[in-house]
């Protein structure tokens, strides 16, 4: 308890000295547990892959059609599970900027294939009754003040319906929130596909992604291949790609960004270290003469070495704490930009042993000066 | 005058004990290049992402797509569209008589980026005759133009530098056939350097989907998008939505201009504070290991302001010292820099280069200036409040 008094008072000799390191050292590790909350956020959804899904497009690109059919082909393959698929809706809300993600799917094996999207049972099974139902993401339903029962108007430039309209009403029916990020489901608007293939004009019976579930996940890469020759002489040819290969190419602006963030990450680590360095050294350079008082004392070296690192120890763990504390109640905010993701306890240890590897650091220097000090100059002030 | 002279000298006579305190300096240095390193080198991804996005506009051109069409792969635009569009505004004449509208039947297609081996969307872009009219930033840089009614390609400077198997001469597949690669052309950095050129009617061919995708027309001058506009609103036989071009760039670069914002000024803007902090800590301490000197001054009459002014001048003389590093820093690391990312809801490959700009730096030494200021400014003042008698008391 002593040596913490010591401790405690040692920092605050300067205090205004001691406050501005503090909060400059919080504020990098603000950074700091904000931009490794991304990166980890980012690494945990890809560890959570579920690598027995495949995903089957059109090879030419994603905006061209699959036939139903073929799904139907695909589902018969031995060792393919469950399949379920759907077809991109394009359109928009009120005006023409507010585009919706809307796909419309089988959605009993939409939900079937994605347990980690959560639906109460019993809307799911509203969506067979109303045929113009729509499930949405909780984020979707909080952005436009949706609920339950509400009939949504959405304007579409591609599909006409066969009355010759191009306004598509849905009635909410569902609100599903998924238990961790996945990509491109965070935030979907799911309608009957059943529903949209007798009401649009033309293209009934066509959709955009074929997602597969196979039993044995070591098998998903022939399977994959088998899918691939199956439609290799059919009019539409197959790229089937595993869930991550499919994130890769939807989430390629902010993987792209990662390599920005681990450049701040690199500076900011340097620059806490160059700070907290600098700090200690003037910290313990204008105390020799406190230092040499309590050698001749009786402290030991050792004794004179703990009570510098701790210093270094406390204050970094200080603003440690203080930094990641901010950078947790800043993440949802931040977060929300990169899709849902969630702090990993991972952020916070990271965060305290590099409170800890730059103390030890920022202390050494000081501590081998303070070793070398001649008592009887320190006593005099020299 | 002498106001002048008298800081001039306070801060010179400052300057020359600035090796006395050289660590003090040196950590506030090294933290604003820090963050102007940062601050600068997303700035600089953000103005690549403009110079091929934003200013590759012209706002005298206008493009047309179908009415609620977020992607222009979801536009659809046919014959009949195109000659009521055609007929709903004056359109600019070339020198040699070329009415300078042209559409485009945009065909995506998969490609390997050499660097990362990921599939990728491509465009391959269907145009017509006059689209090197319409476009003059459009010149080939090598082979030739290709031959209308041919599977043959014209490939993006950047396009043939990124994907995988895209060689002048060699063969492209796409569609179901072999495409021969004639031509290279530039665009002056702009996003069709990332893409592929054919002949429209061959690619709407192809793709089994007899419409364009957009029409661009190159008005009399910029100000005509207007009435361009409200005469395609007016008529009610078609629904378009008409953009003048550097508006419907941007639309594409949103979410991307978003994300780099968001690193430059809302990260930048936190480690900025940071490196606030620090130059306040600097100066602070710096000060400190003056105070007799300091208080001399005063003692002597040199009036606050003085003082003040040379504190604030050391400051901001090591900040921009540390922004000019920073700003060096980031060029050095990313300028120059091919950044090669998806952009648009299609998320359409996107190939642009890291550029350093003059504004970028001037933002860079402007903040680095801010925080030299702010950082000298409040310990400064603390200075001069102080009781000059304690001062000079003072070890």
């Amino acid at each position: 308890m002593n040596h913490f008094l010591l401790i405690w008072k040692g920092l605050w000799r300067k205090p205004v000295r001691t406050a501005l390191t503090y909060a400059s050292m919080t504020v990098a590790f603000l950074l700091f547990g904000l931009l490794n909350g991304i990166n980890q956020g980012l690494d945990h959804v890809s560890e959570r892959f579920h690598l027995d899904r495949l995903y089957v497009m059109n090879r030419i690109s994603m905006y061209h059609p699959l036939i139903l059919p073929f799904a139907q082909q695909v589902e018969k393959i031995p060792g393919v599970e469950d399949i379920a698929y759907w077809a991109y809706f394009v359109g928009y809300y009120q005006r023409p900027t507010v585009q919706l993600p809307i796909v419309a799917a089988d959605v009993k094996r939409m939900f079937r294939m994605y347990p980690e999207l959560r639906l109460p049972p019993a809307q799911l099974q509203t969506m067979d009754v109303v045929k113009s139902g729509a499930v949405i993401s909780k984020s979707l339903a909080r952005r436009f003040g949706w609920k339950i029962g509400d009939r949504v108007p959405i304007k579409s430039a591609i599909w006409p319906r066969k009355d010759g309209g191009d306004v598509w009403y849905f009635d909410i029916v569902g609100i599903y929130e998924p238990a961790e990020a996945s990509p491109a489901l965070n935030d979907l608007f799911f309608v009957n596909l059943d529903y949209f293939d007798e009401a649009r004009a033309f293209g009934a019976g066509q959709v955009h992604l074929i997602i597969v579930r196979v039993k044995d996940q070591s098998r998903s890469g022939a399977i994959a291949r088998q899918i691939d020759e199956l439609a290799e002489n059919s009019p539409l040819q197959t790229r089937t790609r595993t869930e991550n290969a499919y994130a890769a190419v939807q989430w390629r602006q902010i993987n792209d960004l990662r390599l920005v963030g681990n450049f701040i990450i690199g500076a900011v680590l340097f620059t806490l270290l160059v700070v907290s360095a600098s700090t200690m050294m003037q910290s313990v350079r204008q105390r020799f003469a406190e230092l040499a008082v309590l050698m001749t004392l009786g402290f030991t070296p050792l004794r004179i070495a703990g009570l510098i690192l701790g210093e270094a120890v406390l204050l970094s763990l200080l603003a440690a704490a203080t930094g990641l504390a901010l950078a947790a109640l800043a993440f949802p905010s931040v977060a929300e930009l990169f899709g849902a993701m969630r702090m990993q306890p991972g952020v916070f240890v990271g965060g305290l042993g590099i409170a800890l590897g730059v103390a030890a650091v920022s202390a050494l220097l000081p501590i081998v000066r303070s070793m070398r000090l001649s008592l009887a100059a320190a006593l005099s002030g020299r | 005058m002498s106001m002048l002279r008298l800081i001039a000298s306070t801060a010179l006579m400052n300057l020359q004990g600035l090796p006395r305190r050289r660590l003090n300096a040196l950590v506030m240095i090294v933290s604003i290049a820090g963050a102007v390193a940062v601050f600068c080198g997303v700035l600089a991804m953000n103005a690549g992402l403009d110079g091929a996005m934003r200013d590759a506009g012209r706002p005298d051109r206008a493009l047309v797509l179908r009415a609620g069409s977020t992607v222009e792969i979801a536009s659809a635009i046919s014959l009949d569209d195109l000659r009521a569009i055609r007929n709903s505004t004056q359109v600019r004449k070339a020198a040699d008589g070329t009415v300078l509208i042209t559409a485009e039947a945009v065909g995506p297609i998969t490609l390997v980026e050499n660097a990362s081996g990921l599939e990728v969307n491509g465009t391959i872009r269907g145009v017509g005759p006059e689209i090197l009219a319409v476009r003059p930033e459009i010149h080939l840089v090598a082979g030739r133009m290709f031959e209308p009614g041919k599977f043959e390609v014209v490939v993006g400077r950047q396009a043939l530098e990124q994907f995988r198997g895209l060689a002048l001469g060699g063969q492209v597949a796409a569609y179901g056939t072999q495409w021969k690669i004639v031509g290279v052309f530039a665009a002056k950095g702009s996003m069709r350097e990332s893409e592929l050129m054919a002949d429209a009617t061959v690619v709407m061919d192809v793709s089994h989907r007899p419409m364009f995708q957009n029409v661009t027309a190159v008005l009399p001058d910029a100000a005509s998008v207007t009435g361009f506009k409200r005469a395609i609103a007016a008529n009610p036989s078609i629904a378009m939505d008409v953009f003048s071009e550097p508006e419907f760039l941007q639309r594409e670069s949103q979410s991307l201009n978003g994300l780099l914002g968001f690193m430059a000024y809302v990260m930048g803007g936190i480690m900025a504070l940071g490196a606030m902090f620090v130059a306040i800590n600097a100066m602070y301490s710096s000060i400190d290991d003056r105070r007799r000197e300091i208080a001399t001054l005063r003692a002597l009459g040199f009036p606050p302001l003085v003082v003040v002014c040379s504190i604030v001048f050391e400051s901001m003389l090591l900040a921009l010292l540390g922004g000019a590093l920073g700003a060096a820093l980031a060029a050095l690391v990313a300028g120059g820099r091919t950044v090669s990312t998806a952009v648009g809801a299609d998320l359409r490959q996107l190939v642009f280069d890291v550029s350093m700009t003059p504004p970028v730096v001037l933002q860079g030494m402007a903040a680095a200036l801010a925080i030299g200021v702010l950082g000298g400014l409040i310990p400064a003042l603390r200075a001069v409040r102080s009781q000059v008698v304690d001062d000079l008391r003072a070890i």
